[in-house]
């Protein structure tokens, strides 16, 4: 006898208005009309519990401290306390960071300015695809609603391949995104094409905490257009050269190479042509003793990814000619794409052609499959070391993961350094080879940033956000936290200086922690760093370049008809935007006058 | 009286009213839309330029037919086209053939042949990503041992569109295996039985009795197959991003680009246009030769 059986229930014969429930034969319409009240039940009590808990949700503002607590595990044991005054109204004005180790419970104390407050605002953000770049937005929403006494942040996320499209059909048609955080080097389309609010009127309201330790090459060439500044600073982006010092400063190996080679290559590498002997020599032997065979260099090389950045970093150093004065550009002088007297493609000059010609070289040296890798690829594949190679590029992220304890197999035997260089340059004023050595500082894809669109309802609380997320006691956290996988990158003199905390939050050693911020520092520090092509028409520029490599590097068309045909299409890009509008507009992105 | 009066009388208009919604939804989700792409295939339109779009008749139709992207696009979704699907349809009717039979090995065979078909194509394309990859792909792992060394499938020009082939042959050879397999199973048994007593062979039996019956579902099933195939973008977008070059593009992959990373709305909507006829056109001459196979 069962349990119910015992109580005496019988459910067979239980009733409802005295027929059994299970026996009970429904028509259509009964059981039509008993689903449709089930539903709407459901609905009706769906509602009360939401607006219920949205209400309860919102009856907690506000607060003007907010306490959050991070536990990470960190190897050194630190113990820092932090109190840092911020001028103008961006928060917070009190700060107190503690990080005791070895699990280290780190409390941030934001205490809220009660001058300026958002009651009720709700903003909408519009960004990639998280964790990357969208998950600072989630982790710090709350408190600043709680600061400010807004109602609530909401994030949009959108993937990569999709972010332009969906952005720009936002912008043009429907017009709900207050914040949109995208790529630098869409300048051109969103700041130049007037989509986009600029920020000067905000920043002399508000202020900006800690604007003068932004980098200025971060402030002058990726957050500004014509002059004026248009987006807030959100990761620093450029690439850095990344070398297994199990492998290139082993002196066996060295010496072997010297006895192949007939001479002792530099390290860090000075150029790319000494690069390319070393990758020859690292590349199809077990140098690091694992019992497999290892390769010379990682490099991104798929069609539909990040490949053109890597491409422009060889191609780069053969083309742009030196200032004469630092920073200041000519028609001839630090100029890589477009002839800016006449928009004229550059893309078949010698210099281009030599670019596309090593990086065909560098795939030989790379493991097999590294055709389809994309950057992503990329990192992992380097950084965990299946396969290993020898070195690789990247932007900052390779130095992020590679302290990663989950995926790592490099922690602490990276070197970094700024790209190599090139031997020679081409001279395209006099039409000569100048035999010199050369070497360009890239910012390519020059980060994320943050912009306001001109749409908003809400400005002022959208540019209140903007700062909150680029404040120094905000960001240092956001950028040193590999762990947390939040994809921004150092932009401020304090990120370069702050060793203590890439030490406590990052897990970083000391000494690579220097190394890879001295790396990465250098390119900022360079007043001649060449930033992306950032003029209107920019993805269809980048996708006939992509083409272009992806034809050189599987034997299509060899690096002169690349270079010939990229021209042509380049050409016929600029002649359907409109030459004249391009010419003025990619003057405007060199800093150039009209 | 001689004058009649007209009464207003609801049940004259209640057929009007009970389909109206389903004729608004036709016009304002399919026949003006394509009304509107129809004119805008005449205009050149930047949409993200504040310029107004240009009348420039049929330039954008004539720009299509030189612009070589387009052209080796459009050979590469005929190609995958009618290769897949033939394939599909033959290996289908194959499998419907051969698990006819009754028995647990039938059952659970039948049901694992539909299982690719209800993946999406994007994880399946991802999973084929990585079986192909050259290094750790165990499908090229397997390949080597008879060529002797891992293939570059994703990144050789020559090879790169007959992967994306394999890909959709292996995903949807289960949707014509469905669909034959309901035709095989709901023939009528006296013609097989006759056959067999006239002492007929399995093939003399397929040849003369079960392709001729099951004829117009085969007929059914490659239209159906081939016009979805036709529009392929995921296994290209996934597996060779349309590369190497532009070698394995689509229509629909190009078409995308223009539209929405280049946002050439009046050159994407006469491609778009370009390829709807040829479409039309293809698919009435498949009609036309399958019937007259089945009538003759």
């Amino acid at each position: 006898m069962t349990r119910d059986e015992k109580k005496g229930i019988d459910y067979a014969n239980k009733s409802l208005n005295g027929k059994s429930l299970i026996l009970k034969k429904l028509s259509r319409r009964q059981a039509l009309s008993t689903a449709g009240k089930v539903a709407i039940g459901v609905v009706v009590a769906g509602v009360v519990a939401g607006v219920s808990g949205y209400l309860a949700g919102s009856a907690a503002v506000p607060t003007t401290t907010i306490e959050r607590t991070v536990e990470r595990t960190v190897e050194r044991t630190v113990t820092k306390t932090e109190t840092v005054t911020v001028t103008g109204t961006a928060p917070p004005p009190t700060t107190v960071v503690t990080t005791p180790a070895p699990t280290t419970v780190v409390t941030t104390v934001v205490t809220t300015p009660t001058a300026v407050r958002f009651e009720g605002v709700e903003l909408t953000v519009a960004t990639q695809t998280g964790p990357y770049i969208a998950e600072p937005v989630y982790h710090w929403r709350d408190v600043w609603c709680q600061l400010t006494g807004a109602k609530a942040v909401n994030v949009v996320e959108i993937p990569y391949a999709e972010l332009f499209e969906k952005i720009m059909l936002d912008l043009k048609v429907a017009r709900t995104y207050d914040i949109l955080i995208i790529p630098a080097d869409w300048a051109g389309d969103i700041m130049g094409g007037g989509y986009v609010l600029p920020l000067d009127d905000f920043m002399k309201k508000y202020g900006f905490p800690g604007w003068e330790d932004v980098v200025p090459t971060v402030r002058e060439k990726i957050l500004s257009w014509g002059g004026k500044v248009y987006a807030t600073p959100y990761d620093g982006d450029c690439h850095i050269f990344y070398w297994r010092k199990d492998a290139l400063e082993v002196p066996e190996y060295q010496d072997k190479f010297k006895d192949q080679y007939g001479y002792r290559y530099n390290i860090p590498p000075k150029t790319w042509e000494e690069v390319l002997d070393i990758a020859e020599f690292f590349n199809g032997w077990d140098w690091d003793k694992d019992g497999n065979p290892d390769y010379g260099i990682a490099f991104c090389f798929r069609r539909g990814s990040q490949t053109p950045w890597y491409f422009i970093d060889i191609a780069a150093q053969y083309t742009v000619m030196p200032p004469e004065v630092p920073g200041k550009i000519d028609r001839y002088r630090g100029i890589f794409y477009f002839d800016p007297e006449t928009m004229e493609a550059l893309c078949d000059t010698p210099g281009w052609i030599e670019g596309f010609r090593l990086f065909r070289e560098m795939l030989k040296r790379a493991p097999p499959g590294a055709i389809n890798w994309s950057s992503g690829d990329l990192r992992t594949i380097f950084v965990s070391a299946s396969p290993s190679c020898a070195m690789a590029v990247d932007w900052a992220d390779i130095g992020v993961i590679s302290v990663d304890p989950t995926i790592s197999k490099v922690k602490d035997k990276l070197g970094f350094s700024r790209l190599p260089g090139a031997p020679r340059y081409y001279d395209r004023e006099k039409g000569v080879w100048v035999e010199k050595f050369n070497q360009v500082s890239i910012l390519n894809f020059g980060g994320w940033v943050g912009v306001i669109s001109k749409w908003s309802k809400n400005p002022e609380a959208a540019y209140h956000l903007l700062t909150f997320l680029a404040s120094p006691e905000i960001d240092i956290h956001d950028v040193c936290e590999g762990a947390r996988k939040t994809g921004r990158n150092p932009y401020r003199y304090s990120h370069f200086t702050n060793i203590d905390a890439w030490v406590a939050y990052g897990g970083w050693s000391r000494e690579s922690a220097e190394a890879y911020l001295k790396a990465i520092k250098s390119v900022y520090d360079d007043p001649n760093a060449l930033t992306d092509l950032r003029i209107p028409g920019q993805p269809e520029y980048w996708d006939a370049l992509d083409i272009a490599i992806s034809e050189v590097l599987t034997d299509m068309r060899t690096p002169e008809d690349a270079a010939k045909w990229l021209k042509q299409q380049w050409e016929e890009i600029t002649n359907k935007r409109g030459r004249d509008q391009q010419k003025r507009l990619y003057r405007e992105m060199l800093g150039l006058p009209p | 009286m001689g004058s009649t009066v007209k009464r207003f009388r609801l049940d004259n208009y209640i057929p009007i009213l009970l389909i109206a919604p389903c004729l608004g939804y036709i016009f304002f989700f399919t026949i003006f839309p394509a009304a509107y792409s129809m004119a805008l295939s005449l205009f050149s339109w930047h949409f993200l330029t504040e310029e107004a779009p240009t009348f420039v008749g049929i330039d954008n139709f004539v720009k299509a037919f030189t612009d070589l992207r387009f052209l080796i696009s459009l050979r590469n979704t005929f190609l995958i086209g009618v290769m897949a699907t033939s394939i599909e349809l033959l290996l289908g009717l194959f499998l419907a053939l051969y698990l006819n039979k009754n028995g647990l090995f039938y059952s659970v065979a039948r049901v694992i042949c539909l299982l690719p078909m209800m993946a999406t194509p994007v994880g399946i394309s991802w999973s084929w990503r990585m079986l192909f990859n050259e290094r750790y792909g165990l499908f090229n792992k397997f390949v080597s041992l008879f060529a002797g060394k891992a293939l570059p499938f994703l990144s050789d020009p020559s090879l790169a569109v007959f992967s994306i082939i394999f890909v959709d042959v292996w995903q949807w050879t289960s949707f014509m295996f469905l669909l034959t397999s309901a035709a095989v199973q709901s023939l009528p048994r006296e013609p097989l039985e006759a056959a067999e007593v006239f002492g007929a062979s399995e093939w003399q039996k397929i040849r003369y009795i079960v392709l001729p019956m099951i004829s117009p579902v085969l007929l059914v099933a490659f239209l159906l197959r081939f016009l979805e195939a036709l529009k392929i973008f995921d296994p290209v977008f996934v597996l060779t991003g349309g590369g190497p070059g532009y070698s394995s593009e689509t229509i629909t992959f190009y078409t995308y680009f223009v539209t929405m990373k280049f946002w050439s709305l009046g050159y994407a909507s006469a491609i778009a246009y370009i390829f709807y006829a040829l479409t039309f056109i293809l698919s009435l001459m498949v009609i036309v030769q399958i019937r007259g196979r089945i009538r003759g």
